[in-house]
């Protein structure tokens, strides 16, 4: 005689339909989901695709150090329409719209302001009476991006520009400069995936 | 024995139905993006509208990348380059593509189309940057000061015209970096090894409407850009 005993299959009711396979079926389904999907803090504006570059390398924020993700996107001539860029942070929206206009500008950089205030820092060293926030600049921007706005978006990071005046350049002794000069070019990887 | 089985068995829709909202949750706010990854950069704290007075009154050397429409050539007036820059966006061929040259050599082109998202892991895309980056090697190599390190090498400059698209002088960036890293045996990473690295920057600050000629703010600058040497 067999020491397993033969079991008998659970006999349902003509009328019921077995569920045992479709709760399966929706667990592993959740459990995909869950573990594929990535929750996070950083506010990555989706409809931005970077550009491709081949030497892009996951970076790592060393200790001590802060990340500022920095949305970019948009232009600021345009035949068509009326010119307009934004730069988000966090969920924060910098809006720039028509032409010569630098309200979102004006606004980023009062929000660069304060974090400088508040982040650790370090003399520059070419200019040691220059003092640099332990901040890094995560530029994210989109493929498309029109050169010039990137270009305005570094120059205010840099703070040699002046958005409250016309973008023309910063007058205040050099000393009391408060740049951002570490940046991350959000890129991706040309193969497939990234 | 099957009666006494059915009635012991657990309400099972209840637990269904909150499976399928927790599906439905994560289908809605999931999202699959590409991982993205970086290129970092260290802004120069000494150039732009302004910065530490220059040591000296001797301009620098520097390697200038100039990026600009196709099809334009040296030579032209500031009115003109405007004309054709306006021709190119009146037939929606702007952007499209670009011309990219390093200091005098003859000029590139580069397929901007072939960057673009809709061609992700293509070989034309792969064929575009490859091409591009073997015309900075060839041209950076030509003007490698030997023995030198790399600290030292003249700064790099990619002078794009403002118009244009950001993935044109990202792609630049991306080639001098391929260059350096290939020289140094890696690729820099952090603050260290930028301080230590050849300098690369975008070109110097532009002020809007800072000259009004015939030829317009964009005419000049194109002019500046396509005449660089």
């Amino acid at each position: 005689m067999s020491k397993y005993r033969h079991v008998e299959p659970i006999a349902l009711p003509e009328d019921e339909v077995d569920l045992n396979p479709l709760i399966d079926i929706i667990v592993m389904l959740i459990v995909f989901f869950v573990t594929t999907g990535r929750l996070s803090k950083e506010v990555r504006a989706e409809q931005i695709t970077v550009p491709p570059t081949r030497t892009a390398a996951k970076i790592d924020i060393p200790p001590q150090w802060g990340l500022l993700i920095v949305n970019v996107f948009g232009n600021t001539q345009t035949k068509e329409g009326v010119p307009r860029n934004e730069i988000r942070v966090v969920e924060n929206r910098y809006i720039s719209e028509g032409q010569d206009n630098y309200d979102g500008y004006v606004k980023f950089r009062d929000m660069l302001d304060r974090t400088y205030v508040q982040a650790d820092k370090y003399p520059d060293a070419k200019n040691p009476a220059l003092m640099l926030p332990k901040i890094i600049i995560e530029l994210r921007c989109d493929a498309n991006t029109q050169y010039r706005v990137v270009q305005e978006v570094q120059q205010i990071l840099t703070d040699t520009i002046d958005p409250r005046n016309k973008m023309l350049a910063r007058e205040v002794p050099f000393e009391q400069l408060r740049p951002f000069v570490v940046i991350n070019f959000t890129t991706r990887l040309p193969q497939k995936g990234g | 024995m099957s009666s006494s089985m059915t009635e012991d068995r657990v309400n099972m829709i209840p637990l269904i139905d909150c499976m399928f909202f927790l599906i439905l949750f994560f289908m809605i706010v999931m999202k699959f993006t590409p991982t993205e990854k970086s290129i970092a950069s260290l802004l120069p704290t000494d150039k732009g509208q302004m910065g530490t007075p220059p040591p000296s009154v001797i301009i620098p050397e520097q390697v200038n990348i100039a990026i600009f429409p196709e099809g334009l050539v040296k030579g032209m007036q500031g009115s003109e380059y405007k004309r054709a820059f306006e021709k190119q966006v009146a037939e929606r061929t702007f952007n499209n593509s670009a011309y990219l040259r390093i200091g005098g050599s003859n000029p590139i082109i580069i397929d901007g189309l072939s960057l673009s998202k809709y061609e992700e892991g293509s070989e034309k895309m792969r064929s575009t940057m490859a091409v591009f980056h073997e015309y900075v090697k060839t041209e950076l190599q030509k003007r490698e000061l030997p023995g030198k390190p790399r600290k030292e090498q003249v700064s790099v400059v990619i002078m794009c015209f403002s118009q244009m698209s950001w993935k044109y002088a990202i792609l630049a960036y991306d080639a001098v970096r391929a260059f350096e890293g290939e020289k140094q045996g890696k690729v820099d990473r952090n603050l260290f090894d930028l301080q230590q690295a050849r300098e690369v920057s975008f070109s110097p600050p532009r002020i809007r409407n800072y000259k009004v000629t015939a030829g317009g703010e964009l005419g000049e600058e194109l002019y500046e850009i396509v005449n660089a040497k």
